[in-house]
């Protein structure tokens, strides 16, 4: 286990140096230029130049490159040519944003996905299943940007249940930011009052940001069900006498859950680079935000410094996930 | 998976599974079933997020803050309530004041200061990026800067003038060629340093020397040699050539304190990485809150040089609502008391809001077709008439709902002076016998209309232009392209796209502001200049017009490059937006001024409780 971790962690190394290439290659083969779009609508051709030699982007792709790399070693991983202000600043203040939206939509995907995956699978072709399939398939099918609108116009706006932007009231001062998360800072700081406000502004980003991957989950939990109930091992464990939740939960799902756990890990990752749309129906200050406003205007290093960074947890997110294949099913070992 | 289960029951568990598959499930139990799996969610989703934390590295705290003081003033009311409360009955449109030269601008120095009260605020979809005063200058941040910082002169009210601001007066010689202007000595720094002539020195050769921002203002206008502190209280600027709106430019030299940024320089970096997101000026606000990506509050500072001498906010807050129609929602629940940046169909969804006000003002925003005079069919004169005349203006002022009036020329109404010029109205008959003219046309031909994805105006524009030149035989195909993109072909005549839709917003209310901006050649290939015009004797006029103070003169010169202009059919003048930003009528003496992002003032404005 422990050498199949240290060549996991190995392999991470020409993985993030093969995704940096190919981001900056691509970065910088957009036609777009950040110089000019940065020195704004009357700037001479002297003012754009000024800015390009700034951020060295007059100087060869190889050598920008190199420097690029060097510099994420000492930790300045660029700054914005729009704003100035430091990458990695601007991704601590963001990321954690993003990490809480995810985590709860997460929460409410596994959460509710795969109950609903279970029931529908035991109540094949039954009501449960049709409803199940009717949610699952709308979920799917609707798009985020959309959905999130309509209940911010229902649940906020008509029934003025949730509060439909930000992560707390408009002037009301944030916790002492230990995490960066409001709704974990708000509990650390013990204030509950600020910890039910944010746990509120959550809810309805958090469930938008979760009806893809619940719908998968669902789905996909649902498909495996059917498959292994049919099963002989099935079978004999309720020939043993085995209750009919011990057999669904302990031997059917535990079966059924491991392609399930990939399809979570990706969808995790998926979601930390593919937020945008929640976070800006909603206001959610994220890196997914972060990301798509540095695309607009061609800022490379922001975007570098994402890629980077989701890629990164994107490997991570795997490697976890590889790992507990092995904690639920004792066949699978690493060497 | 803990907390979630079946919905079987324990009395049931000796059933066999076939018959439990076989047998339906109760709507009671499937009910329960969903209802624990909820709460199990919920439940869950504290204690996760409970959990998460304590394994998630502490981030250090990045939001920067200027440690500006909040306003508790403790002044005196001398003058109180003397400012008109400005409030609108409901339900209105185009209510606001438009009175020249706000009431802020009469009240120099007083020694009034009402205290300031209660916070307002401000939703907008457009973040803050930079707001060093030597770097940006977009309308957002504009905005932000003149509340934070003074200028020797400002502009205010609709339409908008010049009036004295940090200095009490100017002289200028008749070439145009010097500028001296003498400060108000009570001027002082939110930190209590006077604004002296050393302070407006150093401002204005730090803007020349970071080269960015507005310094394209003073290019081949004034060298950092030529500002100097003759003494205390005057500076004098030397141009290197003669430039008549040289003092409407003064109102985007933002005036820094030159000891705070001196303390906050970086590896000789000017404070440039400071001053992005702190302030060093003398403005009515200090920053209080600063939440980047979220909320931005700023205080007004109860001991501003220039008084307190009307009811005012004690604070304004800038929220950022990404989506038109949150805003919309929360302007009409009054949630914010003011919002910018909303959709056509958004404005006029509020101006059947009873509590809304709905300013509507002629900008100085002219919305324009750029079109190629350098290659493509619309390098031909007759080509770029024949599309002038077959637009359909109306339609696309139908399509703005009010939002937007005829552009009646190159220059907006409120600065357009010249009455008998003769521009583009839709007449196909026209259009026909100018392609009868052309070398291009020979029955028609393929045509490209590039445009902003995802701006509905522009596209709506492509389409007019589609069916309009489809009945003189032309095709047009509707392209739409990353902003980013687009911006990067203008620089190049080859690639410039054939018809842009643009909208060009000026500096300040001066004819040279526009015209320069888009007809000298040396503007070909920025944003503005992307039609790719040259013309030498354009070139004469416009420099004539900046070389000298006789206004006549000027405005003679300018009148007869419009003509050339419309005679060229540079571009497809097609609208000017209204401006106005809609807020709830317990704003009082909201003004509307059409420079610097059209945006509030709200060193004027007023809540009511």
């Amino acid at each position: 286990m422990g050498r199949y971790l240290v060549r996991r962690l190995l392999l991470m190394v020409p993985t993030l140096i093969g995704l940096s290439i190919l981001t900056f290659i691509v970065s910088h083969l957009m036609p777009a230029d950040p110089a000019k779009l940065a020195a704004g609508p009357r700037a001479t051709p002297d003012m754009v130049q000024t800015i390009r030699h700034e951020y060295g982007l007059d100087r060869p792709l190889y050598v920008q490159y190199v420097t690029y790399v060097k510099n994420l070693f000492t930790g300045h991983w660029g700054s914005s040519i729009v704003s100035q202000h430091p990458v990695l600043t601007d991704l601590k203040l963001y990321l954690p944003n993003t990490i809480e939206l995810v985590l709860a939509a997460m929460i409410i995907a596994i959460g509710l996905g795969i109950p609903l995956g279970v029931i529908a699978a035991v109540y094949q072709n039954r009501w449960p299943d049709h409803i199940s399939r009717i949610f699952t398939i709308s979920f799917v099918s609707l798009p985020s940007f959309w959905f999130a609108i309509l209940l911010q116009l229902a649940l906020g706006f008509s029934l003025g249940l949730l509060p439909v932007d930000g992560q707390l009231p408009t002037l009301m001062t944030p916790p002492h930011r230990v995490t960066g998360m409001v709704l974990v800072d708000s509990l650390i700081a013990g204030n509950l009052s600020l910890t039910w406000m944010a746990f509120q502004h959550l809810i309805l980003p958090a469930f938008v940001q979760s009806i893809g991957a619940l719908a998968i989950i669902t789905r996909m939990i649902r498909g495996d069900m059917l498959e292994i109930l049919s099963q002989d091992f099935v079978r004999t464990a309720r020939a043993k006498g085995l209750s009919a939740r011990r057999v669904v939960v302990n031997h059917a799902l535990r079966n059924a859950f491991i392609p399930t756990l990939t399809l979570i890990g990706l969808s995790f990752g998926f979601a930390l680079g593919g937020s945008v749309l929640v976070e800006t129906v909603f206001d959610w200050p994220g890196i997914g935000l972060y990301a798509v406003n540095a695309a607009l205007t061609a800022d490379f290093e922001p975007i570098m410094g994402v890629t980077l960074l989701v890629g990164c947890m994107f490997i991570v997110l795997n490697l976890v996930v590889d790992l507990l294949y092995g904690v639920i099913d004792p066949r699978i070992h690493y060497t | 998976m803990q907390g979630s289960h079946t919905g079987i029951q324990a009395g049931e568990q000796a059933r066999p599974l076939s018959t439990r598959f076989a047998t339906g499930v109760s709507r009671r139990s499937f009910l329960r079933l969903m209802a624990t799996s909820v709460a199990a969610v919920g439940g869950t989703s504290l204690l996760a997020a409970c959990g998460g934390g304590s394994s998630t590295p502490s981030a250090s705290s990045t939001s920067a803050s200027s440690g500006g003081t909040t306003s508790t003033s403790t002044a005196t009311t001398a003058a109180a309530a003397t400012t008109s409360s400005g409030a609108s009955p409901a339900a209105t449109t185009a209510s606001a004041s438009a009175s020249p030269a706000a009431s802020s601008a009469a009240t120099t120095s007083s020694s009034a200061n009402v205290a300031g009260s209660g916070t307002a605020i401000f939703a907008s979809s457009v973040d803050y990026g930079n707001i060093d005063p030597a770097v940006g200058h977009d309308g957002a941040g504009s905005n932000l800067q003149k509340h934070l910082y003074d200028t020797l002169y400002r502009h205010l009210g609709n339409p908008a003038q010049i009036v004295p601001w940090l200095a009490t007066g100017n002289e200028a010689s008749q070439d145009a060629k010097e500028w001296t202007f003498h400060l108000d000595p009570k001027a002082k720094f939110q930190d209590g340093s006077p604004v002296n002539a050393d302070a407006v020195v150093y401002s204005m050769q730090r803007l020349l020397s970071v080269n960015q921002g507005t310094a394209y203002m003073f290019k081949g206008v004034l060298s950092a040699t030529g500002v100097q502190a003759v003494d205390e209280q005057t500076v004098k600027f030397t141009l290197d050539s003669p430039y008549a709106p040289f003092l409407h430019a003064t109102a985007w030299v933002f005036i820094v304190n030159p000891a705070v940024v001196k303390q906050n320089e970086t590896n000789g970096d000017q404070g440039k990485a400071w001053l992005a997101n702190h302030s060093a000026g003398s403005g009515p606000f200090v920053i209080k809150t600063w939440n980047q990506g979220t909320l931005y509050e700023f205080a007004a500072d109860p001991n501003y040089w220039r008084g307190w001498p009307s009811p005012h906010v004690e604070s304004w807050a800038y929220q950022l609502m990404r989506e038109s129609s949150t805003e919309r929602l929360a302007l009409q629940q009054d949630k914010v008391q003011m919002a910018n940046w909303l959709s056509v169909n958004d404005m006029k969804l509020l101006q059947q809001q009873s509590g809304v006000v709905v300013p509507s003002f002629p900008s100085l925003s002219v919305y324009s077709i750029k079109l190629n005079n350098q290659r493509g069919p619309t390098s031909d004169v007759h080509v770029r008439r024949a599309i002038s005349y077959a637009f359909d203006y109306n339609a696309l002022l139908t399509y703005m709902q009010g939002r937007a009036v005829a552009a009646t020329g190159p220059l907006p109404p409120p600065i357009q002076f010249a009455k008998d010029l003769t521009y583009y109205t839709t007449d196909l008959d026209k259009a026909k016998a100018e392609l009868a003219q052309s070398d291009q046309y020979k029955g028609g031909f393929s045509i490209d209309f590039t445009y902003v994805t995802g701006l509905d105006e522009e596209r709506t524009t492509g389409l007019i232009m589609h069916d309009q030149l489809g009945k003189l035989g032309i095709t047009v195909n509707v392209i739409s392209v990353e902003w980013t993109n687009a911006v990067a072909t203008f620089s190049d005549p080859n690639k410039s796209p054939l018809m842009f839709p643009i909208y060009s917003a000026s500096d300040f209310p001066d004819p040279d502001a526009f015209l320069s901006a888009s007809f000298d050649s040396s503007s070909a290939g920025t944003w503005t200049g992307a039609s790719w015009y040259k013309n030498p004797q354009m070139d004469d006029w416009l420099k004539q017009a900046r070389s000298t103070t006789d206004q006549t003169q000027r405005n003679s010169l300018y009148e007869q490059a419009q003509k050339q202009i419309l005679d060229d059919a540079v571009e497809v003048f097609a609208m000017v937006q209204t401006g106005g930003t809609p807020y709830r009528d317990a704003l009082g003496n909201v003004q509307y001024c059409p420079v610097m992002g059209s945006s509030p003032w709200w060193y004027d404005i007023s809540l009511k409780s």
